[in-house]
């Protein structure tokens, strides 16, 4: 996805979203295309076309009716039937890009000037002597609030930098932008992953499963992208432009969906 | 040209736009108008401070045009002179007399800028009561803004902070901020919440906030409710609230405030960031949201936690703060949350010892500094037209801080080392703005800075419902509640006259009031007799008179007919003296002259002569301007009339 973008790294992270968005919605009507039965499909949307008009056809004739009805219900299943299969093909695409997305357009940078509040969560509360917190790119502002009760340490941190690292008794992780320019990660934090999790949140940094830190939670603001003088979600933007592509490419490779 | 001449010639301008856009021309316009408010900001110190070089950039914006003595409104309170401003006119026009008016059914003091309507029908589906018809925020003022011939002209107008503005217009062309009169989201002009578990602390004193006791059940959480707003969607509108658990460290002197699953960490001496609270009327349907800052002032021993009154939240506005809609949130996306409350300085909190002066300076700072911000986006994003920028902190500070300054103040001594010239550096912060404007001075460009008053020592509370008592004008019936507020003491079938708010005197008027005795043919001579009484009044421990001079509001407007919420006399103090504050909500305390212990050790409710405000411009103006005559000014200067 990185390599994807990298042409936009300096457009606005906008035009990074709104290209893949069109580009995986033209991808996904092709993959529909080549994994579907478009001679079947466009038989079973003939047949539901013809059972439509039956009924207007037939309005005076409840029974012709209720007979068309039905069989267009049929007609409905044996489509929803035939498009599992390209469903499942387009599903896993799907659902990696719209996590990779999220991890790059979902939030905002650790602002500048603002502090911003770092938890960790520990298998066991550190010794408050000697508990150190350090950052590089990032500015760590004291003190470190302990709250025995929770095993969470806590800790403000500012003005982050691409490629910002934070280490805290000895655990290092990234906050922030992990590269400058358009598409990169932003790191809302730090988890204990196993490797689907780590495909599906890409958004959290990995800890290693037998060290102190269970997890560390940054709340980094959402992303919102103005258009028509609305404001909205990058999963919005996506859907939209990403269907409009679909739409356009369905007529343009005559995919019949 | 002298002012008559200069105001002539205004008015013609004024005129001659007014009939441009009734016969729907637009005139196009590349001059520009940059207005600078600073609310209270004194001519007398201006000079001074210029002087002593604090304001360098203030000299200088002079040297090129004029410092001149602005006349303020009669009285010289804020709503009153804004609303000259933005009108044109005194209080017979725009209807706003005094901070406070009164009903005079039933004498219940309101807030006379604005006011919120109930619905009129609702749709009742079990405890809901949805809004059908009717309701919402209804600004008081009258009489039609300067700005909208500007815009039925084509020229665009943004006014940010603009006081007296809420709920903000909506002309169209015109970009609005609200200012001064904008509530906090609990409707009230500002209530800060003080969570402590010092019983010490406590009181029932609910004036400008309310403290909130709270407990640590061993685990080092306290778990602190915030009052939000009332839920008018649910029968009998309970208030809604947000629980907010706060996490004590006491060996790092900080706590961790964990709210909505959001998170902050606060040190002693320390303010929050901006925190949003979401208040749900209904749930997964509508939602109230308010914005505050935390201040931990102290963790050990004892938890001392202020939470700043809660803002509109100027990204999702719960009520109309700007105009159109977008504005507010647009500069919010520019600079961040910042204060919508009209009064964003917490100078309750100072008076009622919730703050001390350090306190109190870090959080007027903080006001100070954002609003500078906004100053700086707006002027990046002003292109043409009038831009009117509005700024506090000169107004409020002085009331706080005048103690500094004035010897004479029984605070004086108090003061501590650092904050001795606290003054200069408020002027001189207000100096940097002005240098910050000139930079966009350029051949179409007019600067015009000024304020809507000056300021005047507060040393002196002059109890007038007190003298009214003791000259036998009113009868204290139960002298037991003397101190209680709205007249609890007073038999009103003896009592001939009243005082409530800053300046204002009412007559007990038969056929207006309930219980009223002074006739209409008895009423004049009544306030003759009064204003002479009041005139001769001395202070006994400093020899002066505290009262300047007695105005009977009907000399003021001849022949024109009053609201009957209009008082009916107004008092004008002399530098010194300020109507006390047991005055203002009607309470009748045996002392007449006391004197001020209460931070709040500046003022401008005096006679108008006193403190007239500033008028610091880029090309020269006459002498004698006021105010009010201050949109024509403008308006003349965009269309460039010569």
């Amino acid at each position: 996805m990185t390599a994807l973008l990298s042409p936009f790294r300096n457009c606005p992270p906008f035009t990074g979203l709104l290209t893949v968005s069109l580009l995986f919605g033209v991808i996904m009507i092709l993959i529909f295309k080549f994994t579907s039965n478009q001679r079947a499909i466009g038989a079973i949307r003939s047949r539901m076309g013809a059972r439509a008009l039956g009924m207007l056809l037939h309005l005076h004739s409840p029974i012709t009716v209720i007979k068309a009805a039905a069989a267009l219900m049929a007609d409905n299943f044996a489509y929803l039937w035939r498009i599992v299969t390209p469903m499942l093909f387009i599903a896993v695409p799907f659902i990696l890009t719209a996590a990779a997305l999220d991890a790059r357009y979902g939030s905002m940078p650790v602002p500048r000037g603002v502090p911003t509040t770092v938890t960790l969560t520990w298998e066991e509360l550190p010794a408050r002597e000697g508990f150190t917190v350090t950052g590089t790119g990032i500015t760590v502002i004291e003190p470190v609030v302990f709250v025995d009760t929770l095993r969470q340490t806590s800790f403000r941190v500012r003005n982050a930098t691409p490629g910002a690292m934070v280490t805290a008794a000895g655990v290092t992780f990234p906050l922030g932008a992990s590269a400058g320019g358009s598409g990169s990660v932003i790191y809302r934090g730090a988890a204990r992953m196993n490797p689907v999790e780590r495909l599906l949140k890409p958004f959290l940094a990995p800890l290693p499963p037998d060290g102190p830190v269970i997890e560390a939670n940054v709340f980094i603001p959402e992303a919102r992208y103005r258009i028509l003088g609305g404001r909205w979600s990058w999963l919005t933007v996506f859907l939209v432009y990403s269907s409009l592509a679909a739409i356009a490419g369905a007529a343009a490779f005559k995919v019949k969906v | 040209m002298n002012r008559r001449e200069f105001l002539k010639r205004t008015a013609a301008a004024s005129a001659l736009l007014a009939l441009s856009a009734g016969c729907g021309g637009v005139l196009r316009t590349r001059r520009k108008v940059l207005a600078l408010a600073f609310d209270g900001l004194d001519p007398g110190l201006v000079r001074r401070y210029s002087a002593l070089g604090l304001m360098p950039n203030a000299k200088r914006l002079m040297q090129m045009g004029s410092l001149r003595n602005l006349a303020t409104s009669n009285p010289p309170q804020s709503p009153v002179a804004w609303s000259g401003f933005i009108t044109g006119g005194g209080p017979d026009v725009h209807g706003i007399f005094d901070f406070i008016h009164r009903n005079p059914a039933d004498r219940v003091p309101y807030l006379s800028t604005s006011r919120v309507n109930p619905p009129t029908r609702t749709l009742d589906v079990g405890d809901l009561r949805l809004p059908l018809s009717g309701g919402g925020v209804e600004l008081l003022r009258k009489g039609e803004p300067f700005w909208k011939p500007l815009l039925q002209n084509g020229i665009p107008v943004t006014m940010i902070k603009l006081p007296i503005d809420f709920p903000a217009p909506r002309d169209r062309g015109g970009r609005f901020l609200s200012g001064m009169g904008t509530p906090d989201i609990r409707g009230s002009q500002g209530s800060f919440t003080f969570f402590t578990d010092d019983a010490r602390s406590l009181s029932d004193d609910t004036s400008g906030g309310i403290i909130v006791p709270v407990r640590d059940n061993g685990d080092n959480c306290y778990r602190c409710r915030v009052t939000g707003p009332q839920n008018s969607l649910i029968e009998g509108a309970p208030v809604m609230e947000a629980t907010a658990e706060v996490w004590a460290d006491r060996t790092a002197e900080a706590v961790r405030i964990d709210l909505h699953g959001r998170s902050f960490v606060v040190g002693v001496g320390q303010w929050s960031p901006w925190v949003r609270f979401s208040f749900p009327a209904i749930a997964g349907i509508s939602t109230v949201h308010a914005i505050g800052r935390f201040y931990l002032k102290e963790l050990s021993p004892k938890l001392r936690l202020y939470l700043s009154p809660l803002n509109i939240d100027p990204e999702n506005p719960a009520l109309p703060i700007s105009g159109p809609d977008w504005f507010a949130r647009s500069i919010a996306e520019a600079i961040g949350p910042y204060y919508t409350k009209g009064f964003p300085e917490d100078t309750k909190a100072l008076s009622r010892g919730i703050f001390n002066d350090d306190d109190y300076f870090s959080q007027a700072t903080n006001v100070f500094d954002e609003r500078l911000r906004m100053f700086t986006h707006a002027l990046g994003s002003w292109k043409d037209g009038l831009l009117f920028f509005y700024f506090s902190s000169t107004d409020l500070n002085q009331h706080m801080f005048y103690r500094t300054i004035d010897p004479e103040s029984p605070l004086h001594s108090s003061v501590a080392p650092r904050f001795r010239n606290i003054m200069g550096e408020l002027y001189a912060k207000a100096d940097r703005a002005i240098g910050q404007a000139m930079e966009l001075l350029d051949g179409n460009t007019e600067l015009m800075v000024f304020s809507d008053h000056g300021f005047a020592p507060f040393n002196r509370g002059f109890g007038l419902n007190s003298w009214l008592g003791a000259e036998g004008y009113a009868h204290v019936a139960r002298p037991e509640d003397r101190n209680r507020d709205m007249f609890a003491c007073i038999d009103w079938s003896r009592t001939s006259a009243y005082g409530l708010g800053l300046n204002s005197l009412y007559v007990n008027q038969a056929g207006r009031e309930p219980d009223g005795i002074i006739t209409t043919a008895e009423k004049y001579p009544l306030l003759e007799r009064l204003a002479r009484d009041l005139e001769s009044v001395i202070d006994p421990l400093t020899g002066r008179r505290p009262v300047e001079k007695a105005y009977i509001v009907a000399d003021m407007f001849p022949g024109k007919d009053l609201p009957p919420f209009a008082p009916d006399m107004i008092v004008g103090y002399a530098r010194g003296y300020r109507s006390s504050w047991e005055t203002a909500l009607g309470a009748f305390p045996e002392e007449v002259i006391t004197d001020n212990t209460d931070p709040w050790s500046g003022d401008h409710c005096v006679a108008p002569m006193l403190c007239p405000g500033s008028l610091i411009t880029s090309s020269p103006m006459p002498e004698g301007l006021a105010l009010q005559d201050m949109g024509a000014v403008i308006t003349r200067a965009l269309t460039g009339d010569p």
